[in-house]
């Protein structure tokens, strides 16, 4: 009966070392596989691992891997399901925002982006996605007063600065406008963007 | 168990009572006025028609929405006053398709307006109007497949196809909408089948930041057609006189506060009691606030 026990444990030790090398193979040929642009095969390595225990973290990367392809609600589910194995996930949170951007659900997005935000309140990523979508709503005095904000506590950003710029120049701000767009010169100075408003001022 | 059960119902009555609020922003809507004023050039019986109507627009994410519509027409003729109440309800379904790249929507309309004068004339209509459509994600191609039947307490029957086909050019800053309208009309009583056809063009250009308004458009009609449903229009055209064309301009801008649309339309139409052709001039104004 020792014996018996003693040889149970060590095939259960064993098929675990197995299953574990196993999944490092395929972490790695996943991996490999998203470097050379084939997505979908880097996300067939990873279904077997799906319904695994510890999954979350292959869920948020083969909702990655669907968004690269296109297939969204394919990633929406993932990344759905992650959040259901982490509710406090960020990653989960902001990786759901991608397809449902892609997709044009700008609603849908800014409804997990303002989840993140609430959170960690100047949370980069978070915040510069949401002023995506409120440029997608085409809420242009919301964007001027959030990425006014948020260019106080990240004042060296470009990113923040062109919606900054964007949300003046579509309110017919043009002075603003104008000098929004010179800070982004300073700090990308071949910014097409920034030089083509600029230029179609001077015109 | 009945304790656990009770912390549980709690914990649950807070969520829920909480909800609401977390997700007040998943609800989003408009509502507008609309006012509508026309006079007739060559109509023997029709002096003037006059309109004003209000909608209040949901919708839940980018997911479902309902529209709600009511307006009040009225059309003067040989001196007699004939108005038209008109209620609309819309409610839509977006289902997300990646295989084909974009957004069908599943959508129904109703329509129901009642007519009377002063004196004995009494109609009413209701018009059940289902439409899918599909816009890709990038919204540059569009196509729908409309389908309605009015049905008139005095006697006609109208069934309508409206195959709609739209794309945007000038890299998105214009967009052109064909909508055919190929219309059946019944007279219940007869039997007489008679048909017409025609086609709406609309041309719609979008402004670059910075312009006063947000967006000019032209739209024409080439052909005829008789007792349409508009559903863009939340409108039920229940005038028995053949439309034999017609055109209209306008201008849209957007505020800080409210939205605008202006438009003013010239239309032809054939008066099927006397067989005298028509003007009909219309001015419309509507004013939005989005939330």
């Amino acid at each position: 009966m020792k014996k018996f026990i003693i040889v149970s444990l060590l095939s259960l030790g064993l098929a675990n070392t197995a299953f574990a090398s196993e999944n490092q193979e395929a972490w790695q040929k996943s991996h490999v596989l998203e470097s050379k642009g084939e997505y979908e095969k880097a996300a067939a390595v990873l279904t077997p691992l799906l319904n695994h225990k510890a999954s979350e973290y292959a869920l948020l990367r083969y909702g990655w891997l669907n968004y690269l392809q296109g297939n969204y609600n394919d990633a929406i589910d993932s990344y759905k399901r992650a959040l259901n194995f982490n509710s406090r996930s960020f990653d989960a949170r902001l990786g759901i925002s991608l397809p449902l951007m892609a997709q044009g659900r700008w609603k849908e997005a800014s409804r997990y982006l303002k989840q993140v935000v609430g959170q960690s309140p100047y949370h980069y990523l978070a915040h510069v996605r949401l002023m995506a979508c409120e440029e997608g709503l085409r809420q242009w005095g919301t964007l001027e007063k959030h990425s006014q904000s948020m260019a106080a506590y990240y004042p060296s950003d470009a990113t923040i600065l062109v919606y900054l710029a964007r949300s003046y120049a579509w309110q017919d701000k043009e002075e603003q406008a104008k000098a929004t767009y010179q800070r982004v010169l300073k700090r990308f100075p071949n910014h097409i963007e920034a030089n083509n408003f600029l230029k179609g001022q001077s015109n | 168990m009945k304790k656990k059960l009770s912390q549980y119902s709690l914990v649950a009555l807070l969520g829920l009572s909480l909800n609401p609020l977390a997700y007040a922003d998943d609800w989003s809507g408009y509502a507008d006025v609309s006012l509508m004023a026309g006079a007739y050039s060559g109509a023997t019986t029709r002096t003037a028609i006059n309109a004003y109507g209000a909608s209040l627009n949901m919708d839940y994410l980018e997911r479902a929405g309902v529209k709600l519509a009511g307006s009040q027409l009225t059309l003067t003729d040989n001196g007699i006053a004939i108005a038209q109440q008109s209620a609309f309800a819309s409610a839509y379904w977006n289902y997300f398709c990646d295989t084909l790249g974009g957004v069908f929507k599943f959508r129904l309309d109703v329509h129901q307006a009642d007519l009377s004068d002063d004196f004995t004339y009494k109609d009413s209509v209701r018009a059940y109007a289902p439409q899918i459509s599909f816009v890709n994600y990038q919204k540059s191609f569009y196509v729908d497949l409309g389908y309605s039947k009015s049905t008139y307490d005095l006697g006609l029957e109208a069934k309508q196809y409206t195959p709609t086909l739209g794309f945007a050019f000038n890299q998105g800053a214009d967009w052109l909408q064909t909508r055919g309208y190929l219309i059946d009309t019944t007279d219940t009583g007869s039997g007489v089948v008679s048909s017409t056809q025609a086609v709406e063009f609309k041309l719609t250009h979008w402004t670059a930041p910075g312009s006063v308004f947000s967006q000019y458009f032209i739209n024409a009609l080439v052909g005829e057609r008789i007792l349409a449903v508009d559903g863009d229009a939340a409108a039920i055209y229940s005038l028995v006189d053949k439309q034999q064309g017609g055109g209209s301009i306008g201008i849209a801008w957007q505020s800080h506060y409210v939205d605008g649309m202006l438009m003013f339309s010239v239309d032809q139409y054939l008066d099927q009691a006397t067989n005298a052709s028509y003007i009909n001039s219309l001015a419309y104004i509507s004013i939005s606030k989005s939330w």
